[in-house]
Order: structure tokens, then sequence, then C-alpha cells
């Protein structure tokens, strides 16, 4: 059809980009005519430009453009003398100014001339900057990320003042454009894990990317991969922490947010505030962090596996009391856990989407009531109760989202796995759930570094948290695996 | 398509599991205490005490008795009985009649150290008449007499300095140990409940006498190390006496003299002053303490003498749990050697009262 | 098809001696010491030390001179094609046969204490998945994971203490009787040892070959620690004569414990030592799949699937534990022997080779 070049005839060009922007109501084209008669155009897409800065900065100085020397090349001498906006670029190319008209800028073409010129007035009609509401934060900064993501990036700019602080940007998403930024320190980050980001981020290809979600499960190929392999976080200072680690940050264009890669399996544990409180507090908290994840995974198993396979393992005074709890409860063991659990699971899902005290006091009171009312009715025994409230109530106690929904999905294969096998069934659920982790590889990096494999100088910050000077430093198990060496 | 492989195996070893059968716990019931008799000559009876549950927060208690030839022969019969399957591993105690003790226990040894699925720590016990009365007492303290009796064992050693190793661990280790008697408590029926009474003495797996009443005190002083108790020490007449709690440490060493063997047994009580109604010692200042120590040390040597010479000389048994530290010094192979030459071997003894406090009185 | 690494670091070939020696014999050891050496079952327990660290040392030596070529390559250079391939095949049997009784024993273990209603067959085929599957991506996953469990160990050595102050010292002494019951016990306890030759083969996979005789010397005494420590422990708290008479004796000893909760520590021991005995099956079924693949030429992941099933069939063999203990019995010390005058006559060819080659 048309040759993705411009030539010198203002009337094939404009042609040419109005009839791709065919049925679009928000494209503009403004003819003028600068100096003596020479016929121009400017295009752009009301809503993205800014009307405002066009008037000002385009439309007066042309305008009021006096009468060039003949000889000189219009296009640069417009470029260089008249228009007052900061970014401005010029190319032959329709395809780009097509995209770059939708990126918010104003293209001017003038007949004669083969090129066109590109100005940056993108309409500046974002959120403004506020605090993040799922992730509060008691001490440190209080600023979240927008949608507009230069100034997410200058959100991060400012905490990093560090000339090696690189961004690479992408277009990603065959229908939506959508553009996609890697920030990262250079000289910290190995070389090898970002080639790797870099060569999956390229090849992405699916129509729209609409949030990290999305980019984090294209990133991994393994749909069986129950683990997240990316940080998602709203806050530019706990970004700015991990770039200094040695990891890489993902911005979206009009996503609030930035997805850390990568990611290992023990920072989905560890807060953000652990960094500022003090060694022996911080470390506490993240034993009780630990022991709540064992609960979670291993507590209603064991109880199962006890309770069918071997009570005589219970001490004499526990077994009578469980046995007494237990008398004229209609559902076996299994299914009442799985029912107890459930009924959690429904009440955790619909607290989500309603507004937030209301989905605090559903889940509750709402919790209470079933729990009370199932027992009362002698559906469902009080231990048992007790047993998937205290599961539920340590599932509070992990910080991040994903690993949280990972680490309750665990719990329910291995409750099957005790129902089939007792506590064989619990030991080969936790060690195929080892061996899991030992294979993962996540961009070079293995996923449950540093304990496998055990990084000594590393393993300050992992199920205890070392003096900053020791923790702060990039760490080792960030340099990629030799597993990619051989 | 691995996952998929895996859990086609998943399925096939699923249907291997034992989840088909199983007994749901609320089905089976907590056994709690057995009872070992002998019926006649030939006749064996046991008696299973459980617990029942018969609704939410309600426990009672149960007891059947059979009869047979062995012991599972009556375990068989008892389960035509019983309503819901018995867990045996949550036995706690184990109790043996007088007189089925006397025809020898090395089948109820053998039953709960091959069974892998018997506890451990399982208190035993001998009784005085039939085992099968004492479990069927109603139970006061506690929903079941073994609970009850269990208690009753576990809190003795705070008086008459009695023994700690009482569970059926230690009854194998008495058994099966070089050099060692089985001496296990030995309780009797008393108004509407129980009492521990004496010590029962083994020669291999047969028990042969009880300790007298009088004697206890003395014979568990020298068998047991860190034991406790009181001693009182009377200078007659009423209101003139002193009693001690103590804390009692045992250490024995043995030498070989030509062919005599030695034994020394060395005591050291650790006590407080609990009452003091002596005429002579009233007040307890530096010189008092030191005389009124050398006198009970001596008065209690003597005493443990008497007890010593009564024992060895006259029964030829060793009450005191001191020939294990000949073999450990002469070897293991020489259990034969130093048993038959206990008699003649002779044994010192040597106390030492230490007064460690006064209490709150000074005069 | 699947990467296969088998490169390890130094401290993960520690862990990995220290793993290979840990299998049944933790548990029957005791019974077996006490029957020959009475209560002195210990000191030949310890003095047996010196075979793993022996072992070792030469197969170190043998390797160093040989430039730490592949197993099957070092082996046609010191004794030429055929007899290499004849050796290849003893240890392909050694290491099948320790894989498949150890998988047998723990089936039957399991069977016998804490998951009863099981039968062996299908704790066998969990065991076998689990072992293919921390197998089949080569020694690199099995050197972190001996890395990564290593703590179980330490907990091994911990859970015997348990019973430090509960035993009599007189069931100790004499400290020795009887040289010669000693002497006489030694071979049992050798075996227990038997599986340190896995070094063999996994010299050449080392990153590092530095320092190498600390490494294994350090892997080998942890694992004489916790086998002298467990014999010791057993010895004290039961006496010989009660030792010598189970069949199990450490499963008796940690059933006698009380603690709340749980009635006795039998179900956390399973637990731990489970994860173990993963390892150990792991590590023989490497060596296996590795000489067969090194010999047929068939890719590694195919030979893994052919080695865990010929350990498989075997195990099926060995579940009675009649069967188990009278082939053990009868092949294990035979096997032995030969492992033994290989390392010796590899040892001299080794030197000699050498002179010839400069």
């Amino acid at each position: 059809m048309y040759s993705d070049e411009l030539n010198s005839s203002l009337n094939f060009n404009s042609t040419a980009i109005s009839s791709i922007f065919k049925h679009n109501e928000n494209f503009v084209k403004r003819d003028i005519f600068i100096s003596e008669n020479i016929p121009c155009q400017i295009i752009y897409i009301s809503g993205i430009a800014d009307k405002k800065e066009i008037q000002e900065i385009i439309l007066k100085p042309l305008l009021n453009l006096p009468i060039p020397n003949k000889d000189i090349d219009l296009i640069d001498e417009v470029c260089k003398r008249y228009i007052y906006a900061s970014d401005i670029t010029t190319t032959n190319s329709i395809k780009t100014i097509c995209s770059e008209v939708l990126n918010g800028k104003c293209a001017i073409l003038i007949d004669g001339s083969d090129k066109a010129i590109l100005c940056d007035v993108k309409s500046s009609n974002y959120r403004a900057i506020q605090e993040s509401t799922t992730e509060k934060s008691i001490l440190g900064s209080k600023e979240a990320f927008v949608e507009n993501i230069e100034i997410n990036i200058t959100m991060i700019q400012r905490k990093i003042k560090n000339p090696n602080l690189k961004t690479e940007n992408f277009i990603i998403g065959t229908e939506t454009n959508t553009q996609i930024a890697i920030t990262y320190i250079d000289g910290i980050i190995d070389p090898k894990v970002l080639d790797k980001i870099k060569t999956k981020l390229l090849n992405i290809s699916v129509p729209i990317i609409n949030s990290s979600g999305f980019i984090e499960q294209l990133l991994d190929t393994r749909w069986y991969n129950i683990f997240p392999i990316a940080k998602t976080t709203e806050k530019p200072d706990k970004v700015a922490l991990d770039l200094v680690k040695g990891k890489a940050a993902i911005l979206i264009a009009e996503y609030p947010g930035a997805l850390v890669v990568p990611g290992t399996f023990l920072e989905f544990f560890q807060g953000a505030e652990d960094y500022s409180d003090k060694v022996v507090i911080a470390s506490f908290s993240r034993l009780l962090r630990l022991i709540a994840i064992i609960t979670i995974i291993i507590l209603e198993p064991i109880y199962l596996a006890l309770l069918y396979y071997n009570p005589e393992l219970f001490p004499y005074e526990l077994i009578s009391i469980i046995i007494s709890s237990r008398q004229n409860i209609p559902l076996p063991p299994l299914l009442e856990i799985f029912a107890m659990d459930l009924a959690v699971e429904i009440l955790r899902e619909g607290g989500i989407r309603l507004p937030t005290p209301i989905g605090t006091t559903l889940a509750i009171v709402g919790g209470i009531v079933i729990g009370e009312s199932a027992t009362k009715a002698g559906l469902v025994s009080n231990i048992t109760l007790f047993i998937v409230a205290m599961t539920v109530i340590s599932t509070f106690l992990i910080p991040n989202y994903q690993m949280t929904l990972s680490i309750r999905f665990i719990r329910f294969p291995l409750l099957l796995l005790a129902q089939l096998f007792g506590f064989l069934g619990i030991l080969s659920g936790l060690y195929f759930f080892i061996l899991i982790l030992t294979k993962m590889d996540n961009f070079g990096v293995e996923y449950f570094s540093p304990f496998m494999p055990m990084r000594l100088s590393d393993i300050y910050d992992t199920i205890i948290r070392g003096p900053l000077n020791k923790v702060l430093k990039p760490p080792k198990s960030l340099q990629g695996s030799n597993r990619t060496k051989n | 398509m691995r996952f998929l492989k895996l859990i086609i195996i998943i399925i096939l070893v699923s249907f291997q599991t034992g989840c088909y059968n199983k007994t749901p716990i609320e089905r089976t019931s907590v056994l709690s205490g057995v009872g070992h008799d002998i019926v006649g000559e030939k006749k064996l009876s046991t008696t299973y005490e459980y617990l029942v549950f018969s609704n939410q927060n309600k426990i009672t208690k149960a007891v059947i008795t059979t009869t047979g030839e062995t012991m599972f022969d009556v375990f068989n019969d008892s389960l035509l009985e019983t309503k819901k399957t018995l867990l045996p591993g949550t036995l706690r105690l184990l109790i043996i009649s007088e007189d089925r003790a006397k025809i020898g226990i090395q089948d109820i040894i053998d039953v709960f150290l091959r069974d892998q699925n018997n506890n451990l720590n399982t208190t035993v016990v001998i009784c005085k008449g039939k085992a099968e009365e004492i479990l069927k007492l109603q139970s006061v303290e506690s929903t079941t007499m073994a609970k009850e009796i269990e208690d009753l064992i576990k809190s003795s050693y705070e008086s008459n300095f009695t023994q700690r190793d009482t569970d059926i661990k230690d009854l194998f280790n008495m058994r099966y140990q070089a050099g060692r008697t089985i001496m296990l408590p030995y309780v009797e029926k008393y108004k509407d409940t129980v009492r521990l009474c004496s010590i029962a003495v083994f020669k291999e797996d047969k028990m042969i006498f009880k300790i007298p009443r009088e004697d206890l005190k003395f014979v568990n002083m020298l068998r047991n190390n860190n034991s406790s108790g009181y001693l009182t020490f009377n200078s007659g007449g009423l209101l003139n006496s002193l009693s001690l709690s103590c804390v009692s440490k045992r250490k024995v060493t043995f030498e070989m003299q030509g062919d005599k063997l030695i034994y020394n047994i060395k005591l050291n009580l650790k006590t407080l002053v609990k009452e003091d109604t002596l005429k002579n010692f009233q007040k307890l200042d530096r010189n008092n303490i030191e005389n009124l120590r050398k006198t009970v040390s001596s008065e209690e040597k003597t005493k443990l003498e008497e007890i010593i010479a009564k024992y060895q000389n006259n029964l030829d048994v060793d009450v005191f749990d001191i020939q294990k530290y000949a073999l450990a010094k002469l070897g293991k192979d020489k259990e034969e050697f130093v048993k038959e030459n206990f008699r003649n071997s002779k044994i010192n003894i040597d106390v030492d009262i230490k007064i460690d406090s006064t209490g709150r009185l000074y005069k | 098809m699947k990467d296969v690494s088998n490169k390890i670091t130094r401290f993960q070939y520690m862990f990995i001696i220290q793993a290979s020696m840990i299998g049944l014999g933790i548990l029957s050891l005791p019974s077996s010491v006490c029957d020959v050496a009475q209560q002195s079952g210990w000191i030949p327990t310890l003095l047996s030390g010196v075979y793993p660290l022996f072992i070792t040392f030469v197969g170190y030596i043998i390797h160093r001179n040989a430039k730490f070529l592949d197993f099957v390559q070092l082996n046609n250079k010191l004794y030429g094609k055929i007899l290499s391939y004849v050796i290849c095949f003893v240890f392909f049997v050694y290491f099948l046969l320790q894989g498949s009784l150890v998988t047998a024993g723990f089936a039957n273990v399991l069977n016998f204490s804490t998951t009863k209603f099981l039968s062996p067959y299908s704790i066998i085929i969990i065991t076998i998945l689990l072992t293919f599957l921390s197998t089949n991506e080569g020694l690199t996953n099995i050197g972190r994971l001996a890395e990564f469990l290593f703590p179980l160990t330490v907990l091994l050595i911990i859970l015997p203490l348990y019973f430090i102050n509960r035993g009599d010292s007189t069931n100790l002494l004499p400290i020795i009787s009887d040289y010669k019951l000693i002497l006489k016990a030694m071979p049992d306890t050798f075996f227990s040892y038997s599986g340190v030759e896995i070094c063999f083969f996994i010299f050449p996979f080392l990153t590092s070959k530095k320092k190498i005789n600390i490494f294994s010397a350090i892997g080998s005494l942890i694992t004489i620690t916790l086998y002298t420590i467990v014999v010791f422990i057993t010895i004290y708290y039961c006496g010989f004569n009660l030792t010598s008479k189970l069949q199990y004796p450490l499963l008796y000893l940690i059933a006698s414990s009380e603690i709340p909760v749980l009635s006795n520590f039998e179900p956390l021991f399973i637990f731990l030592w489970g994860a173990k005995i993963f390892l150990t099956v792991s590590i023989s079924g490497f060596i296996v799949t590795y000489i067969f693949s090194q010999v047929t030429k068939i890719p590694y992941y195919k030979s893994c699937i052919v080695s865990f099933g010929l350990i498989f069939l075997l195990s099926l063999f060995f579940v009675p534990d009649y069967n188990r203990t009278f082939f053990a019995g009868l092949l294990i010390p035979i096997m032995f022997i030969f492992v033994f005058l290989w390392s010796l006559i590899s040892l001299l060819l080794s030197f000699i080779r050498k002179g010839v080659s400069k």
C-alpha cells in the first residue's frame, strides 16, 4: 500500500497518516501556513497530547515565523530556531510517527520536506503521588508508584543518584504497544542474569500487557510452577533497596507498580521493615515467620496423620481429650479439615472483594460464627477448629501476598498425602517440595539460594537478619549459577 | 507430561494405602491399665481397664476380665467383649498380682518387649491380692485406677527414698543388665483406694519376697541414688525428737582383696532440719550441729548395717543394686562368680549426714 | 532432554561422603556389635572409622596420579579395556545392591514402626520415585540436597544425647574386657561404613581439588561420630545384653523417650532419618546410573530410568527381611573385599603408570 517512508509531498504524507487513524475521533489535523505560504500540518491526538502546550510552544512560534532564507533546510531551521519544546526529534518513518503520536507527541509535517518533527507535548493528567494502600509502611518513605512510567522512573532515580543506574525501554503487546522499562545498576547486576531477563522480555508476544502479573507469568515458561518468581511492589524505596542488591526492576506504563527480578524463595518472606529494625528484633520476627510457615504447611497434615494412623503417638492425656472431642462427629477427619479450610478460604476470598473495613469484619465475624456454629452443631470437633484457625492466622504473617497464596496451596496436596500415606506422605511431600526448590532456576539464579547451593556469606540475610553492614552488600547468590556455565 | 506420569503413579500407589480398612479414631478406645492374675493352678487371667467415651466431654471407664492359657489367648477372648478397638500404645499401668509374679513374669516381659505397638513408659507395679479387684475400684482422683496408681507411684519418690525406676523400660533394664535384681513397687488395697506399701523383690523373673514395711526406708536408701525422704531420730519419749528432710547421694566402689569381694557404699545425705524438740540440742550453733551430725550419722550407720546383715546373710539377695559395680570392675562374664560369693563378700557402709539449714529458727 | 550437571563444590563433596554411609546401619549396628564385643561395642565402631578415612585417602591418591580421569577411563588406563568392563560391572552390582538393600530395609523399618498400615511395596514406589527425581539431573542436585539436609545429621547426633544422663555408667564398664572380641566385631562395623566407595567416582566432578583430604576426613568423621555416639548411648542406656537382643536398638531407645505432645521421638526420628535415606539411595542410584551410561553410552536420563527400574525390582525381591539379611550377609562381604583389593591394586598401578607416562 504505502511505503513506510515519508516523501516530500505534504498531501501524500497527510493522507497516509490519516488513513491509519481512520475513525479515530481524537485524531486532530491542524493545517497552517508558515512564512511564505508553505503548507504545514500539525498532527496529534487530543487527550494524550496537551492542547495548551501545542498552542504555546508550537503554534505560537510557527505562526510568527519570519521569512527564512530559502536555501536552508526548513526542518532543521524550525527545530533549531522556533519550537520551544525541550524534547524534539525528527523522523522519516510513518510507523514511528504513528506510534509516537499515540504516546502523546505531536508531529509537524512541512510541505517539501521528507521529514517530520516530533515534539513531546504529553498531557500530564495523571494521578498525583499518593501513599500506598496495600503496602503500608510504618517507618520509611510514604510515596508509591503512579500510572505514569516516567514519574515512576524519576522516583527511583531520585533515590539512587548514581550515573550507573540504567534504564532501557521495550515495547511489548502487539495490540497495545505498551512501554516497558527495565532499570538496574550497571556493575552490580550480573550481566548474565540481565541478558536472560532481556531475552525473555523480548520473546514475549501477547496482544496486551495490563499489569505486572502478566509479565511475571510470561517470563516463566513452567506452567506448573506454583511459586512466584518476581516480587511486585508499589514502593520506590523497596525497589531502590533491591536494585542496590543487584536486581533489576521492570516498570510498565500505566501500571502503578514495579516487578523486581530475579526473585529468590526466601525474600518473599522478608518484610522491608526488617531492615529498619534492630538485629535481634528483626531476627526474632523472621523466626516467628518461619514458625508460621512451618505451621501452615505441616500442622494440619500432621494432625491428620496422627488422628488417622498413629493415634498411639498422642500422649495419654491428649488422646482422651481428642477422642472425646471427636465423639459423634459425622465427618471423617480429612473431610472435616477440608470443610473448615474451604469455609475459611471462601471467607477470605469474599473479604477481598468487599471494601476494606467490611472485608476484615466479615472475615473475623464470619470465621467466629461459622466455627462456633459448626462445633455447636457437632459437625466439626473443636480441636480441628483450633488447628485450622492456627493455620489461617499463621498465613497473615507472610508479608508477600503471592507467596501466601502458594504456601496456602501447598498444604492441600500435603493433606491428601498425609491421608494416603500418613507420616511417610508428609515426609515425601516435604522432600518433593525441597526437590522442586532445588531444581528451580530463576533467570540463572538458583531459586532456593543461599541455601541451595549453600553460600555462607549470604546466610546472614535468611531466617535471621544479621548486622546491616553485612546484609546490605550485594549477595553472591544473585551472581548467576554454575549450572549455566556447564 | 512428566507430571501426568507422576499423577498416574500416585493414583496407582494410593490403591495400596492402608486408609481403606482403618478404624476411625472415634471407634477406638484407650487402654489405660492391664492387670495380670492367676486363677487356680494353670489359668491366666487378665483384666483390661479402658476409657469409655459416651458423649463429648464425658469420659468414664470400664473393666473387663477374661481367662485363658496364654496371654494372647486371653487377649483374643477379651476382644469378643470390647465394643471398640483397643489402642495398646497408650497403656499407663501394668499391674501384676503377687501370685502371678511368683510363678514368673517372663512372658509379660517378652510380650511387652517384642510388640512394637507397646509403649515403653508404662508403669509397672505388683499388688497384693487380685489385680482385678484393684482395677475394678472406682477412682476418686482420676478417671481410671490406672492413672491414679501411676500418679501414686510417680509422686512417691518424695518420701521413703523410693525408687524412680518404675517404668517398664526400667523393668527391661533390671532384667537384662548384668548383675541387677528386679525390684518393683508393691501396692495394696487400702479402704476404697490403694496405697504403696512395700517393694517386691525378684530373683530372675520370679518374685521371691517383699520387703517389710519397717525396712523399706533403709533398703531404699541403700539402693537408690538421688532419692529423698524424711529421717526421724527419737531419744526417748514423745516430744523429744529430730526430723530431717534428706536428699541422698549414693556412691559405690568395689575392690577385690585376694578372694574377698569388698563393696564400699558411701551415702551422702543433705538435710534440712524440719523439726527439733530434742532436749540436748536446743541451740543449733556450730558445735552443736557438729555433735548432732556425728550422733545421727552413727545412729543411721548402725541401722543400715543391721539391714545389710539381714538381707545379705539371711536372704542372700542383692537388694542394694551393687553387684553391677562388681561386674563393671571384673567383667561381665563373672556374673555367676559374683552372685555365688555375695554372701561372703564384705559390704562397708559409710554415712555422712550434712545439715544444710536449720530453717527459720535458730534457737 | 534434561540438562545434566555433575559439578560439585568441596563442601558438597564433604556432605555427600558423610551422607553416603548412613543407611540401615544406624538402626541395627548396636545390636550386631554388642553381640560380639559386648559392652565395648562402641570401640570397634570408632576404630573401624579407619575404613572410610583410608578409602577416601587412597581414592584421592589414585585420582591424583591419574589426573582426575573419569572412573571408566581411569580403569581403562590402569587395567585395560576388558578388565575395566569387569570392574565396572562389579561396582555397578555393588551399588545396585546398596541402593536396593537400603530401600527394602527402609520399607521394612517403616512398616515395622510408624507406618504399619502401608504395604512395603508402596513405600518402595514412593522412595524410588523421589530418589529418581533427585538423581535425574545429575550430581549437582544431589550435592545441594546433601548440603541442605546436613543439619538433619546434626539433629540425629543430638537426639541420642537426650539420654545422656538417663543411663548407667556401669553398663559401659569395664571399658575393654577382651581385645579379641573387639577385633572380632570389626568386620561387622566395617560394613556399616560401606557406601563411602562413591568417592572413587566423584573426585573428577569437584570444581576445586585443593585440600580434598581434609574435606574427606571431616565428612567421614561426622559419620564416625554419629555411629559411635549411637552405639555408645545405646549401650549406656540399655546395657549390652538387651541391645544385642533388639532388632533395631536405636528405635527402641528413641521410643523410650517421653516428651510432650508426641508420646515419643519415633516419628520425628523417622522424619529426619527418612530424608537421609532418600539421599543415600539417590547417591547409590547416581553411581549406578553413571556407570551404566558411561559403559553403554546411553544418555544419562534414560540410563537413570533403567537403573532405578533395576533398583526397584531388586528392592521388591529384598522386601522379606530374611531375604535382605541373608543376601546382605552373603554379598556385601565379597563386594567389600573386592573394593578393598581394587583400591590397593589401583593405588599401586596408578603409581606405576604415572612413572611410565613421565
